[in-house]
């Protein structure tokens, strides 16, 4: 049976309003943002951490810290994050004891959604909640929720600085054993403190979205290096990147294909000769008959033999527009050497070559050949030949080169990142050690 | 799709319509205006000196 | 087997109801006193100081859904103990069953009271237990507290001062389980995300 819900409302529920104390060594004001669920809270004024727990409130450590420079979110700031607000509780600087390394803790707190941790080190945030679910670690990584996080961290932090309020009992110098383990986007943390295990996970936070969560918006330092559980910007985009090089090559092939099958590789000219050089007398230039190129616009060929015996033979094609006078021209030519050398036959060259004309107009031409140079003065007799609309293949190959780039610079600059993210840890795997490892 | 994601199907689309494009016109992407003497299947190792 | 349900408080003389068929204490609205039901009249174990800075979400009345059957907010204990204050939220459920919407550190949980066949009492830190349909449970946290306050109707009678050990375990998934050593008592349940539970009737705060 449903309960009558007008009457088990509680009569004229008030508002709930912050709490607000007394600061028992300035008699400051101190309000407490999330009431009862703060532990502790630093006197705005005086500076002293206080213990808030019960009725009466405790100082627990007078020293006033000066603010640190790198603090860039208020107390009392409210933004929006995954879709609610938040507002900055707390705050605190904690420090590596063995490298003195530092990072930045923001709390935040939502009276309904609880409580959200923002932490920002070298420009890079992440936002981290409380795990409630079943951890599994082991020296090397840490299983939970089905995923595998890689160890990247191991140290003590120790509590350099403190404002705002928590709910937890923290004062400057505390200490806590930490291990992060990483997956990225993700990092989970473990922190022991006096025997009890708590553990977080954090996802890395792009620092426009920290930004923009604030109105207006915060403007923040750029992110330096790479984070430990920073993705790269490409993780996502690997498949996608094979998809496209697969399907690229896939529509490369078809196409050389059909191009293949339709070129019509027409002999439209051809001329016969021979020639002798050093006769005296320049080389006859031999036309050819018009004829018609078909199709649109098209690669012709030059089919050049000459019979060439230790020697070369080079001449000047030239395809001349009747209509236009437009005229396209090329030197061609063949060599061929061959002997023995220790009883071994060498050759080199052939007495046949091709040489292409590319993007040449449809229209009527005639064909000409000039022969122009030889080596010995010995005859040569020639045969050349204007073939129309022959299957180009250079094309295909720059394709495929060009498509073949993709994963390969991928690829590249994911090892770089990667690299540079496990640079920071002395839990690299060893493919990442590089050039550590002469240290 | 990430900027990479576009900006690499942007490219693939490209190269492959450049390919058909060029195939279809016999114009050849990298040096389609410079006729050169091709010898068919060697290279020209010992130079070609005219006259 | 009792038909009265409505009292008269013997302090202040307000109306006093006893609204579900398991409630034995209910507080005055008006005094705050705490009155446990008994045969056909009540009496009043004490009273209860307003709870300062509550900032909680949650009050009586509000309605909202575990496991697709809903349930009304009817009572509250709140815990205290060396590391602060948790809230115990009685909930009726429409099928009849009475739970535990659990509010401690900004996260919510729902627990069941369950059999329990070992009533293992001693437990130290970091033992596993295993519990019957729910799997293997470690011990997380044992701690000594008292009730500090309560409101509304509750299924029991608080013990108001009283110290008394409370034992945690963190099980699979989100999962925890309670066993309260002194009333050999053991609850199970898991932590579920605040937006799941898709609340009504939820306290209005100031700058919220």
């Amino acid at each position: 049976m449903a309960g009558n819900e007008e009457s088990l409302l509680k009569k004229d529920a008030q508002p709930l309003k912050p709490l607000i104390l007394s600061c028992p060594n300035c008699q400051g004001a101190v309000t407490l943002l999330a009431g009862n669920k703060s532990l502790v809270a630093v006197c705005s004024s005086c500076g002293s951490t206080l213990d808030t727990a019960d009725q009466v409130v405790k100082v627990i450590d007078k020293n006033k810290k000066s603010r640190p420079i790198e603090q860039t979110l208020e107390i009392g700031m409210k933004g929006k994050f995954h879709g609610h607000t938040w507002q900055i509780i707390g705050f605190m600087v904690r420090r590596d004891k063995s490298s003195h390394f530092k990072w930045r803790e923001y709390l935040l707190f939502n009276p309904r959604h609880g409580f959200r941790f923002l932490t920002e080190a070298e420009g890079h945030w992440n936002w981290v909640v409380q795990l409630h679910v079943e951890v599994v670690d082991s020296r090397t990584d840490a299983q939970a929720m089905g995923k595998t996080y890689q160890v990247f961290h191991r140290g003590t932090a120790i509590v350099d600085y403190v404002a705002g309020e928590f709910y937890w009992r923290v004062k400057v110098g505390d200490t806590a054993k930490v291990a992060d383990f990483i997956n990225p986007p993700e990092v989970l943390s473990k922190e022991v403190t006096d025997g009890e295990k708590v553990w977080a996970i954090g996802e890395y936070m792009d620092v426009k979205t920290v930004e923009n969560a604030f109105d207006p918006p915060v403007s923040l330092r750029i992110a330096e290096g790479v984070a430990p559980n920073q993705p790269s910007l490409l993780q996502n985009d690997m498949s996608k990147i094979w998809t496209a090089f697969f399907l690229g090559m896939a529509v490369l092939v078809a196409t050389q294909f059909f191009t293949a099958m339709t070129s019509k590789k027409q002999r439209v000219a051809e001329i016969e000769g021979s020639f002798t050089n050093g006769t005296g007398q320049p080389a006859l230039e031999q036309v050819s008959e018009p004829f018609e190129l078909k199709g649109g616009r098209s690669a012709a060929e030059i089919a050049l033999y000459a019979t060439v015996d230790n020697d070369w033979f080079s001449g000047v094609g030239t395809l001349t527009n009747v209509k236009t006078g437009e005229t396209f021209e090329v030197e061609t030519g063949v060599e061929y050497y061959w002997g023995t050398a220790g009883g071994e036959p060498w050759s080199e060259g052939d007495n046949r070559s091709t040489t292409t004309l590319y993007s040449i107009p449809e229209g009527t031409y005639r064909f000409s050949f000039q022969p122009n140079g030889s080596g010995n003065h010995v005859p040569k007799t020639f045969r050349v030949a204007l073939i129309w609309d022959v299957t180009l293949w250079a094309n295909f190959w720059y394709g495929v080169i060009a498509v073949a780039l993709l994963p390969l610079i991928a690829g590249w600059r994911r090892q770089a990142h990667e690299l540079k993210r496990w640079s920071e840890s002395d839990y690299a795997p060893a493919w990442a050690k590089g050039m550590e490892d002469e240290e | 799709m990430s900027t990479f994601a576009k900006l690499f199907t942007a490219w693939v689309i490209v190269v492959c319509s450049l390919v058909a494009y060029a195939n279809m016109t016999g114009w050849r992407i990298i040096g389609g205006s410079a006729n050169k003497w091709d010898p068919a299947g060697q290279s020209a190792r010992s130079g070609f000196n005219h006259k | 087997m009792n038909q009265k349900d409505f009292f008269s408080c013997p302090a202040c003389g307000a109306e006093v109801r006893f609204q579900t068929s398991v409630t034995v204490t209910s507080v005055c609205t008006y005094c705050a006193s705490v009155l446990v039901r008994r045969d056909i009249d009540i009496e009043s174990i004490g009273k209860v100081a307003q709870l300062l800075g509550d900032v909680s979400p949650i009050q009586i009345g509000t309605r909202g859904s575990f496991e697709k059957t809903h349930f009304d907010i009817a009572g509250r204990a709140v815990y205290s103990w060396s590391e602060g204050f948790w809230s115990e939220w009685f909930a009726k459920f429409d099928d009849g069953r009475s739970g535990w919407l659990v509010e401690a550190q900004g996260f919510f949980g729902m627990c069941f009271e369950r059999h329990w066949e070992t009533k293992k009492t001693y437990l130290s830190l970091g033992q596993k237990v295993s519990i019957e349909g729910h799997g293997s449970f470690e011990v997380s946290d044992i701690k000594k507290n008292s009730c500090v306050f309560v409101e509304g109707e509750l299924p029991f009678v608080p013990a108001l001062k009283t110290p008394r050990t409370s034992v945690d375990l963190r099980g699979p998934d989100s999962k925890f389980a309670t066993v309260e050593q002194d009333s050999i008592q053991l609850f199970v349940g898991a932590w579920v995300p605040f937006d799941n539970f898709n609340f009504h009737h939820l306290r209005e705060l100031d700058g919220w």
